[in-house]
C-alpha cells in the first residue's frame, strides 16, 4: 500500500516541475528576437494580414494572458497550431513520438542486457583481463560521440558490408502492405529489426559503458561488505555468492544511473535520428528551429521534458519496489 | 558510488543526490600536493594529463595563430611583417580554411586509394571536399573544442556556485525558491534545453557555449549547495561568524575553498561532456559554422561522403575521442586521489 502512496506522491510532485518547464520555455521562446509574423509573411507584409495572422495565433494578446491559455490548452493537449505544417502542433508530436519512443527504449534494452553481465563479470574478475577489457571498453564508450558511431556503423554495415539499412526506421507494428520487402507479418518484424540495429547500437553504446561503469564498482562495494565476507567465512561457494547475496544489492545504484541517463539518451536521440535520418521527435525539434516554428519548439521541448520525467517517475518507484525502505519514510 | 539512498523532496532529485553524494564525500585530504603526487602515480590518470596537456598548448598556439594575429595584423607595424590570420600555419604548411588551388579534393590517406586519387605524403589524412588539409583543420579543430569546452563548463562552475553557495548558506525561502528552479532547469533533458536556448537567441558559437553552460548550472548548483550544507556547520565558519566576518567574505574565503575539490572531479567530467555536445550542435548546424575549422562541424560535412571518402568522417570523430578520453581518465583520477576510499 505504501508503494503506492508512494508512487502517488511522486507522480504529484512532478505537476510543479513541469509547470515550470512550461514556464522557461515559454520565457524562451519569447525572448526571441525574432517575430513569427514577419517570418511568415516576408520582411514588409501588410497591415492587414499582420493583423489576422497575430490574431490566428493570439500574438495580439499580453504576453501573462498568452501563457495561461497556453497551459489551458495544454491540459487538453493542445499545444497550438505549427507555423511550417500548418497542422496542430500535437498531432505532428503523435505522428513522430513512437519513432523516438522505439530507439530509446530499444537502445536501453540493449544496454542494459549487455552491460549487467559485463560488470558482473568485471567485477567477479577484478583486474584480470576480462576485468581491464571492460574497463576500457567502457571507457571508450562513455567519451565517443553517439552521432560519430552512427556514421562509422553506416559506414562499415551499410556501405562496406551492404547488410544493413542506413536510414529510416519501420514500425514493428506496421502494416505488411506498407512495408516494402515484407509479405507477413513476421516479414514487418524482421525488416523493422534490421532498421533497427544500427540506430539501436549507436545510441546504446553510450548507455551501456556508462552502465557497465556503475555496475562494476557497485558490484567491487557490495563484494567488500561484512555480509559477504562473513558469508565467505561460512564457506558459501563464491557463485552462491555473487548471485544470492551481492547482485541484488548491488542494483540499486544501477538503478539511479538508468534514471539519469535518459536526459543523455534524449540528446543521442536527437542526434542519432539527424544520422540514421528517422522522422522522430529529434528531427521535429532540429528542423522546427531552422524554421524558427515556435509552436512546435515548445511542444516538442515538453514531450521531451515529460519523456525524462516520466522516466525518472518509473526508476524511483522501481527503487521503492526493490528497497522497501524508501517507501516506509513516506508513512508518517 | 555511495548506495546510500535519500528519500528527497521532489521529483528527479533522488537520481542526482546519489550522483552527488558519490562526488561530495571526496574530501581534500592533505592538500594539493599530495593530490597531485597521487594523480602522478597512477598512470591511467597522468596519460590522461599528458594528453589534456598537449591539446592546451595545441589550443593556445592555434588560438594566437587565428585570432591574436588577425588583431594585430590591422597595426602596421606587425603587418610589414606580413602577419595575417592563419600567419603561423601559412608559413609551416598552409591556411587551414582557404581552398588550395589544384589540390584534389577528397584524397583518401597515405596509402589508400579511392576514386578521386591514391593518398599522399603531402596531405597525410588526406584532404576534405574543398581540398583542404585534413590534419592540418583537425589541429585547429583542437581550439575549438578546447576552449569552447572549457569556457561552457567556466559558465555552469561560476554559476553554479554562485547560486549553490548562496542557496547552501542561507538556506530557508532562497534555498526552496533557487533549488526549486534548479530542478526544473534539470527536468528538460540537456540537449534540448541548449537547443531550445539556440531557438530563443540565435544560432552562433557563442550562444552555443553560453546554452552549454546555462544548462550545467544546476548540475554544479546542487553539487555545490550539498558540501556548503555540511561545511557550514563547520567550527571555522562558525569562528570566522563569531569573529565578525560578513558573509560574503565568509561564502568566499571559506566555505568556497573548501567545498572546492568534488567540484574540481565534477567539473573536469564536465569539460568531457561539453566537447562532446558542443561537437553535437556543430554537427547539427547549430555550433561553429564554416569555414573555422571544428571536428563537429568536420563530421557534418563528411557525412555527405561516405561513401566516396569514409575516411573523412573518421578523423575527426577520432579527435573527439581521444579528448574526451583524457578528460574523463583525468576526471577519474583525481576522484580517486581525492578519495583513496573510492579506488576500487
Amino acid at each position: 500500500m505504501s508503494l503506492l502512496r508512494y508512487s502517488g506522491r511522486r507522480v504529484v510532485q512532478a505537476v510543479p516541475v513541469l509547470l515550470g518547464v512550461v514556464a522557461i520555455t515559454f520565457a524562451l521562446v519569447n525572448a526571441a528576437p525574432g517575430n513569427p509574423v514577419e517570418i511568415m509573411l516576408g520582411p514588409s507584409p501588410n497591415q492587414a494580414a499582420v493583423e489576422t495572422l497575430k490574431a490566428k495565433y493570439g500574438l495580439d494578446q499580453p504576453l501573462h494572458v498568452r501563457f495561461w491559455k497556453y497551459l489551458v490548452n495544454l491540459v487538453q493537449l493542445d499545444m497550438g497550431r505549427s507555423i511550417y505544417y500548418d497542422a496542430p502542433v500535437t498531432t505532428k508530436i503523435a505522428q513522430r513520438l513512437p519513432q523516438t519512443i522505439l530507439l530509446m527504449v530499444s537502445s536501453f534494452a540493449f544496454a542494459i542486457a549487455t552491460a549487467v553481465p559485463l560488470g558482473v563479470i568485471s567485477a567477479k574478475r577484478r583486474n584480470k583481463p576480462t576485468d581491464h577489457v571492460t574497463r576500457i571498453v567502457s571507457l571508450v564508450g562513455v567519451s565517443t560521440p553517439s552521432f560519430w558511431i552512427g556514421l562509422i556503423l553506416i559506414i562499415l554495415f551499410s556501405y562496406n558490408l551492404g547488410v544493413l539499412p542506413a536510414t529510416n526506421l519501420v514500425m514493428p507494428w506496421a502494416h505488411p502492405s506498407t512495408v516494402t520487402g515484407a509479405g507477413t507479418r513476421l516479414g514487418v518484424l524482421y525488416v523493422a529489426g534490421a532498421h533497427l540495429l544500427l540506430p539501436m547500437l549507436s545510441l546504446g553504446t553510450l548507455q551501456m559503458a556508462a552502465i557497465t561503469r556503475i555496475e562494476r564498482s557497485s558490484m567491487l562495494e557490495v563484494l567488500s561488505d561484512d555480509y559477504v565476507r562473513l558469508a565467505r567465512a561460512y564457506g558459501v561457494k563464491e557463485r552462491t555468492i555473487l548471485r544470492k547475496h551481492a547482485f541484488r544489492n548491488a542494483q540499486l545504484p544501477v538503478i539511479t544511473i538508468i534514471g539519469l541517463q535518459l536526459t543523455t539518451a534524449i540528446g543521442g536521440a536527437v542526434l542519432t535520428e539527424t544520422v540514421f535520418e528517422i522522422n522522430g521527435m529529434g528531427r521535429l525539434i532540429v528542423s522546427s528551429i531552422s524554421r524558427q516554428d515556435f509552436p512546435v519548439v515548445m511542444g516538442t521541448t515538453f514531450v521531451f521534458a515529460l519523456v525524462f520525467v516520466v522516466g525518472v517517475i518509473i526508476t524511483d518507484i522501481s527503487y521503492a519496489y526493490i528497497d522497501p525502505r524508501v517507501s516506509y519514510g513516506d508513512q508518517e | 558510488m555511495a548506495t546510500t539512498h535519500s528519500d528527497s523532496e521532489t521529483i528527479g532529485s533522488e537520481s542526482v543526490d546519489d550522483a552527488e553524494q558519490s562526488v561530495s564525500s571526496v574530501e581534500a585530504r592533505v592538500g594539493w600536493r599530495y593530490t597531485l603526487a597521487q594523480v602522478r602515480k597512477d598512470p591511467t590518470a597522468f596519460a590522461g594529463f599528458i594528453i589534456i596537456a598537449v591539446a592546451s598548448v595545441v589550443a593556445v598556439v592555434t588560438t594566437i595563430d587565428a585570432v591574436v594575429f588577425e588583431y594585430l595584423a590591422q597595426y602596421q607595424v606587425f603587418a610589414q611583417f606580413g602577419v595575417e590570420k592563419y600567419w603561423l600555419a601559412k608559413t609551416l604548411w598552409m591556411s587551414p580554411t582557404a581552398e588550395p588551388a589544384g589540390t584534389p579534393t577528397l584524397l583518401p590517406p597515405v596509402g589508400m586509394e579511392n576514386t578521386f586519387g591514391q593518398g599522399t605524403w603531402a596531405h597525410p589524412l588526406g584532404t576534405d571536399d574543398r581540398g583542404r588539409d585534413i590534419l592540418l583543420r583537425l589541429i585547429y579543430g583542437t581550439r575549438i573544442a578546447i576552449l569552447v569546452g572549457v569556457l561552457a563548463t567556466a559558465i555552469g562552475l561560476v554559476g553554479g556556485m554562485v547560486i549553490g553557495a548562496v542557496s547552501g548558506y542561507y538556506g530557508g525561502w532562497t534555498d526552496d525558491v533557487l533549488m526549486r528552479l534548479a530542478e526544473t532547469l534539470y527536468a528538460i533533458p540537456f540537449l534540448v534545453l541548449v537547443l531550445a536556448f539556440i531557438a530563443a537567441f540565435g544560432r552562433s558559437i557563442t550562444f552555443a557555449m553560453i546554452g552549454v553552460g546555462v544548462a550545467s548550472i544546476p548540475k554544479f548548483a546542487r553539487l555545490i549547495r550539498s558540501r556548503v550544507v555540511s561545511v557550514r556547520e563547520d567550527e571555522y565558519v562558525e569562528a570566522a561568524k563569531a569573529a565578525g566576518v560578513r558573509d560574503r567574505n565568509i561564502i568566499l574565503r571559506h566555505v568556497i575553498p573548501n567545498s572546492f575539490a568534488p567540484v574540481l572531479v565534477q567539473a573536469t567530467l564536465q569539460v568531457g561532456t561539453a566537447i562532446i555536445i558542443i561537437a553535437g550542435l556543430s554537427f547539427l548546424g547549430f555550433g561553429i559554422q564554416p569555414p573555422t575549422p571544428s571536428w563537429g562541424q568536420m563530421l557534418s560535412v563528411s557525412r555527405n561522403y561516405m561513401i566516396q571518402n569514409p575516411w573523412f568522417s573518421v578523423w575527426p570523430g577520432l579527435c573527439i575521442l581521444i579528448t574526451v578520453v583524457a578528460f574523463n581518465m583525468f576526471g577519474d583520477g583525481l576522484r580517486d586521489a581525492l578519495d583513496p576510499r573510492l579506488n576500487n
